[in-house]
């Protein structure tokens, strides 16, 4: 269960970067913002905030590791769970 | 029951310049392993080898008979306290020890002098000497066989280090550890064995004066 909660505070340091592009750059072309934002939740917007991670915050990753998380391993999880948001988005946006 | 960590036949090189040689280091339950050297001898990059995260040009790493390519995947095996802070900033102490410990420690884990009251506070606004014995308490808490902790006394008031040199000492009853640090001084006084990375290799180090003689310290320090 520590594990789980463990991905999911990854995850979640990486939705802040992810949303804020994928928002913004969907915006860019406004008349197809709710076809594109679902391909930048989970292409761009996750890159994007892993690079970030990668430059600035590099040394956090120990944090996972000292509970034997590796960092592929968060990296899968958190783009699966960018591709189940996104395919969620694209469900409820042909719904409405 | 008492653990063995071994390290052997270590070789890094960085940039075609070997930094690791050939090092041989064994670590049981108990062992408080003071490990001195100057700057750029390699004790960060060999704690790093030892933990599993730097990759290096050969190695072999046994514990408890078990080899092991990168320990810090095997669980409840090896932590380690890197150079620069490693808590994520953004949560608050209360979650990351909560993430970190089982529920029924966590209230014991609070009942300190240094902690109490910082609860609520976000890692981000802890003083530098707080998130480091934050970070320290953490993995000395954890159920893990061994610690590496790498210079645990920077940037921490000369009351604090005796604090975490208390929390080094009870942990070593049921953890091997191995930590290194420039306040050679205080490594001394926690370690009950030392050794000094030097020249690519371990020289095992039973007095002050073998620190004098491998030009670590300076004859003046020797009486010091």
């Amino acid at each position: 269960m520590k594990k789980v909660r463990l991905f999911w505070e990854f995850h979640r340091s990486t939705l802040l970067i992810n949303w804020s592009f994928s928002i913004a750059f969907s915006m860019l072309i406004f008349p197809l913002f709710f076809t594109m934002l679902p391909i930048y939740m989970m292409t761009g917007g996750p890159i994007l905030s892993l690079f970030y991670k990668e430059i600035s915050k590099k040394n956090e990753y120990y944090f996972y590791y000292n509970r034997s998380i590796s960092k592929v391993s968060l990296i899968v999880v958190s783009m699966a769970l960018n591709l189940i948001t996104s395919f969620v988005l694209v469900k409820i946006i042909a719904h409405v | 029951m008492s653990s063995v960590l071994e390290i052997d036949s270590v070789l890094k090189s960085f940039g075609g310049n070997p930094v690791l040689t050939d090092i041989y280091l064994k670590c049981e339950t108990g062992d408080i392993l003071g490990m001195l050297g100057r700057n750029g001898s390699g004790k960060s990059t060999l704690l790093k080898i030892l933990f599993g995260t730097l990759p290096a040009d050969r190695k072999f790493i046994r514990i408890d008979g078990e080899v092991l390519d990168k320990p810090y995947n095997a669980r409840n095996v090896l932590s380690f306290l890197p150079q620069n802070n490693f808590l994520p900033q953004n949560l608050a102490v209360e979650k990351v020890v909560e993430l970190y410990l089982e529920k029924r420690f966590v209230a014991s884990f609070f009942i300190d002098q240094v902690l109490d009251g910082l609860r609520k506070c976000k890692v981000s606004n802890l003083a530098g000497g707080e998130m480091r014995y934050l970070e320290i308490k953490l993995l000395l808490s954890i159920d893990s066989k061994f610690v590496l902790l790498d210079e645990p006394f920077n940037g921490v008031s000369p009351i604090l280090i005796e604090v975490i040199k208390g929390l080094i000492k009870e942990a070593s009853k049921v953890k091997g550890i191995i930590l290194t640090d420039h306040d050679y001084r205080n490594v001394l006084d926690v370690a009950n064995r030392y050794c000094l990375v030097f020249d690519g290799g371990i020289k095992q180090i039973s007095n002050k004066g073998e620190l004098v003689k491998w030009g670590y310290i300076s004859e003046s320090k020797r009486e010091e």
